[in-house]
């Protein structure tokens, strides 16, 4: 599941030309701050995160790093 | 191809001549003023029947589910049938059943595509349908294409337009691309009248139709490229542009991008916060206020003569994060890339932004391009929120039960 979510992050921030990422993608990354998020971006993930494992990881509220995409799928 | 041929079918082969509508006329007892009809023929005689009796019809779609019945205030059944009286004096010419037609006091009513939400009922007479058809000599040897859904209004200006000359018609609206294409060839079809995205799925790189002669395109915004693609896969054809809405009929008719308003209603149209409003004198039935607000937002270019364009339904704007996002404008950029045939933009609902723009598009065939070379493409061209961020590469383009690009 972790690596298919980084996969998903890094096809992300390959189409909207923000890859490869500072640093390595981690629990621990921020999505904005870290790894250069924005709103649109963070839409575009959701929904193919949505399309892969079935939840909609931002229903319930912010998710602000890797960590917590992990915690919401598990 | 008998020249007293009333209707070719496409789908399904049908050829019917207008001596078989006519025994139909005169023998049969019996109308449906309801009817989920089985096929276009059955809807074309039921129709005719309906108008020689002066009776009322509603037509609804074909393939309306119960559930959507119901939604629509009647009860499940598909049908509510009535009888007729014979009549004493055989209709046997088409000169008398099309004078029979065209004076009928019929009422007609439509249902609205709803895309919108709930469809609303609009009644016409045949004085609100007939408001553009042209009867002459001239237009004795057109051949008609149906490419419209006969149940809606626009599909009806059609074929009022064709019994009105007594004309063939030549039935494409359930057709694959491929009989389309073969019909209009085989069928000596001279008049197409359809949205821009039938004529965009159909337009290939090499196929010519000379034999066609007009081009009207309707229900939908249009653009240059796609007049200067039909121009070339129809270099014999005039073409145009034309308003029409359930609620109003036809109104104007454009020659390339522009809509002027004719001198006869030019009292009768107006722009307010640049949407286009329509006296209610204009209306088949009672409005409350004076001006009718078309939901159609414009551009006017030259206030004087009221010549205007058409920009986009005031509620197709999709909202993506707080901005205002045109489908039709996104869609004409991508249509510009040559690896693209058509394109269709929409919003999903999001939990991050409200809606998320998404863009499925047909290629051309034998053409290839990657989502990430159309991302970059894409953000030289235009802003951020305007770019679609989940595109899909598909075989179909999803439209409504009008032939227009769905916005689901």
């Amino acid at each position: 599941m972790e690596e298919k979510v980084k996969e998903l992050v890094n096809m992300v921030l390959q189409n909207c030309d923000k890859y490869p990422p500072k640093n390595n993608i981690s629990a621990s990354s921020r999505l904005r701050e870290d790894l250069g998020l924005d709103s649109f971006n963070l839409a575009e993930l959701t929904v193919h995160i949505e399309e892969e494992f079935g939840i909609d990881i931002f229903e319930d509220g912010l998710v602000n790093t890797v960590g917590e995409i992990y915690f919401k799928l598990s | 191809m008998q020249s007293e041929e009333l209707l070719f079918d496409a789908s399904d082969g049908t050829c019917k001549t207008y001596n078989d509508l006519f025994k139909r006329i005169n023998n049969d007892t019996y109308y449906y003023e309801i009817w989920r009809y089985p096929s276009f023929y059955d809807f074309l005689v039921n129709l005719i029947k309906a108008l020689l009796n002066d009776r009322v019809i509603t037509l609804i779609d074909k393939d309306l589910s119960s559930e959507e019945l119901v939604n629509l205030g009647y009860s499940t059944k598909f049908e509510i049938k009535h009888e007729l009286k014979q009549y004493d004096n055989k209709i046997v010419d088409k000169r008398t059943i099309i004078d029979k037609i065209l004076n009928s006091r019929s009422l007609i009513t439509f249902f609205t595509s709803g895309t919108t939400g709930i469809p609303k009922k609009i009644v016409h007479t045949l004085s609100t349908l007939t408001r553009m058809v042209r009867v002459g000599e001239n237009y004795k040897n057109n051949v008609w294409a149906i490419a419209y859904n006969p149940t809606h209004m626009a599909g009806m200006q059609v074929i009022l337009q064709a019994l009105a000359n007594g004309n063939r018609m030549v039935y494409l609206f359930e057709a694959s691309n491929d009989q389309i294409k073969r019909s209009i060839t085989e069928r000596g079809i001279t008049h197409i009248s359809a949205t821009p995205t039938f004529y965009r799925l159909i337009l290939s790189d090499n196929t010519s139709y000379p034999v066609v002669k007009r081009i009207t395109l309707g229900g939908e915004k249009s653009d240059a490229k796609l007049h200067k693609l039909l121009a070339i896969s129809f270099p014999n054809s005039k073409i145009n542009n034309i308003y029409a809405s359930t609620e109003l009929g036809s109104l104007f008719v454009s020659y390339g991008e522009n809509f002027v308003v004719p001198i006869s209603i030019a009292s009768k149209v107006k722009v307010k916060e640049n949407e286009l409003l329509i006296h209610s004198s204009l209306l088949s039935w009672h409005y409350d206020d004076e001006w009718y607000p078309t939901g159609d937002i414009v551009e006017v270019i030259i206030k004087k003569s009221l010549t205007f364009k058409f920009k986009h339904r005031k509620n197709e704007m999709i909202n993506v994060g707080g901005y205002k996002v045109n489908p039709n404008e996104v869609e004409e950029v991508i249509r510009d890339f040559p690896e693209v045939r058509e394109v269709r933009i929409f919003g999903k609902p999001n939990s991050v932004l409200g809606n998320v723009l998404c863009a499925d598009i047909v290629l051309n065939s034998q053409k290839q391009i990657e989502i990430k070379e159309i991302f970059k493409k894409l953000k030289n061209v235009l802003q951020e929120y305007k770019i679609p961020r989940i595109i899909k590469f598909i075989d179909k383009i999803e439209v409504t039960r009008t032939g227009k690009l769905s916005r689901k």
